[in-house]
């Protein structure tokens, strides 16, 4: 999963439209990612394409969309692993880094 | 009500030249002309305050009714769409920091430029696929390919070969577009377009002008200078051997009334015709028919050719004689198989010769000049052979 499909699920904790997903992500990452709108469509067309979310609304130019069982899934095991791998890498923040 | 200034522009870059029409478009507004609206190879722009708008090109099929909601995203998150070109889509947007660039993930954006491979792609190939086509399916023969070779059929092939090139440039240009793409950097913003545009402008100018020359060429100028197919033989001393020179007694036989395509066209079996190619600059066919007669009795109708061609150089002439020899049929009237060089080729540089029952054919060279004698009946070869070497004496 890259790291724009996984702010993508985390900003749909609740449905939204594309713009507002935009700025939820924006938001969430604490102004670090700022998604252009190409790049959003594109994820959301890959995650649909997988089924990791769905439309809840459909009123042609603007589309709601909401996670999916699956997506959720997807997410929370992404979570986990990054979890892990920032726990495997904890020691670096203690300042011990040895050298040679 | 005050009518605003517009100006019309030829669209002379490619849609495959994304960054170099962002970047001609910046300056366009720059200078106070903003994007109106395209047409076919055209751009139409709107005299205005100049400004520093950002332009982009996304790759994408608009009027697709699924892909309404991404123009709307792209208007929501301060994109405004100007126009298209085909696939490629034309926003522009101020010159804001706040307004985020349409693609933040050049991965993504990769693909999305990617759509105009097939394109491109089906550009490079029908070409490839017509020429080999022209070459490799119908096979001319060599002989074919220097009598017939007018500086339409140079041109035109010219034209194809060009038509590739560019299409390799331009699958080139994309692949290291998206190459850039995948590697994660951004598109690059400071691109020489002006130079792209005066070698698109040239292109462009080039490629017109050929079809300019080429429709005239091949269907205006056959219209306005119909040539006759078969037209009659004029009096007086003609380049070529006539059956005359051959045969000391002989009656004209009765012309033949052409039915079908030839109806109208003149007497096929008794002609002189001229033609030209860049190669052989002089071509002569001659047709005679006779009517033999033996003993009161109508023995039978000879029917002669005499093809006598003057090539730019002793090479082409060689070449040609060594192709309609070997290569044949060059017309299907005659027979179809090859002839075979004489053991004694006397004041030629070359000749070939066929004598079976019904058909007596020589072919000779010497310096630029080609002859190539058919005889139908019973006339020996040794006086087709003599009558070629009177007429080709000094």
């Amino acid at each position: 999963m890259t790291e724009a499909m996984y702010y993508v699920l985390l900003a749909l904790r609740q449905p939204l439209h594309g713009y507002a997903l935009m700025n939820a992500i924006t938001s969430i990452s604490r102004g670090r990612i700022v998604m252009g709108p190409g790049t959003l469509y594109g994820v959301l067309t890959r995650l649909c394409r997988e089924k990791l979310i769905t439309l809840t609304e459909d009123d042609g130019r603007r589309k709601i969309y909401c996670l999916t069982p699956q997506g959720k899934a997807a997410l929370l095991e992404e979570h986990a692993r990054l979890k892990a791998m920032v726990e495997d890498g904890k020691w670096l923040e203690m300042g011990v880094i040895e050298n040679g | 009500m005050d009518k605003k200034e517009m100006r019309r522009c030829l669209w002379w870059l490619e849609d495959w030249q994304l960054a170099e029409q962002e970047a001609w478009l910046e300056d366009m507004s720059k200078k106070g002309w903003h994007l109106v609206k395209t047409n076919v190879g055209r751009a139409t722009f709107e005299k205005g305050t100049p400004w520093e708008y950002r332009y982009r090109c996304d790759v994408f099929k608009a009027d697709d009714w699924s892909e309404q909601e991404r123009l709307q995203l792209y208007q929501d998150a301060g994109w405004e769409h100007v126009a298209n070109r085909g696939l490629v889509q034309i926003f522009r947007a101020s010159n804001n920091s706040t307004i985020p660039e349409i693609h933040t993930d050049p991965l993504e954006q990769a693909r999305n430029v990617g759509r105009l491979l097939p394109g491109r792609l089906a550009s490079f190939l029908f070409p490839l696929l017509f020429l080999s086509f022209t070459f490799y399916v119908k096979s001319p023969r060599l002989a074919q390919l220097l009598l017939q070779s007018d500086w339409l059929t140079f041109l035109s092939t010219l034209f194809f070969l060009f038509w590739i090139l560019m299409s390799i440039v331009a699958l080139r240009h994309l692949g290291k577009y998206m190459a850039r793409l995948r590697r994660g950097s951004q598109p690059p913003r400071s691109v020489r377009w002006r130079q792209a545009m005066r070698l698109a402008q040239l292109r462009g100018a080039l490629v017109i002008l050929t079809c300019i020359l080429l429709l005239g060429g091949r269907f205006v100028t056959p219209l306005m200078l119909r040539k006759p197919l078969f037209p009659p033989i004029p009096e007086g001393p003609l380049p070529v051997v006539r059956l005359s020179q051959v045969l000391d007694v002989f009656q004209y036989a009765d012309s033949i009334p052409n039915q079908g395509y030839y109806a109208g066209k003149g007497d096929v079996f008794n002609y002189f015709r001229q033609d030209s190619s860049l190669l052989v600059p002089e071509q002569y066919f001659l047709a005679e028919s006779a009517r033999l007669q033996s003993s009161g009795v109508d023995a039978s109708t000879i029917y002669f050719h005499c093809d006598t061609y003057r090539a730019v150089s002793p090479s082409i002439a060689k070449a040609l004689a060594g192709s309609l020899a070997s290569e044949r049929p060059l017309y299907p009237t005659r027979s179809s198989l090859p002839l075979q060089p004489a053991s004694d080729a006397g004041s030629f540089a070359g000749l070939w010769l066929l004598e079976d029952e019904d058909q007596k054919e020589v072919i000779a060279w010497q310096d630029s000049w080609v002859y190539h004698l058919s005889c139908s009946g019973s006339v020996p070869l040794e006086q087709i052979i003599g009558a070629l070497v009177l007429h080709t004496e000094p």
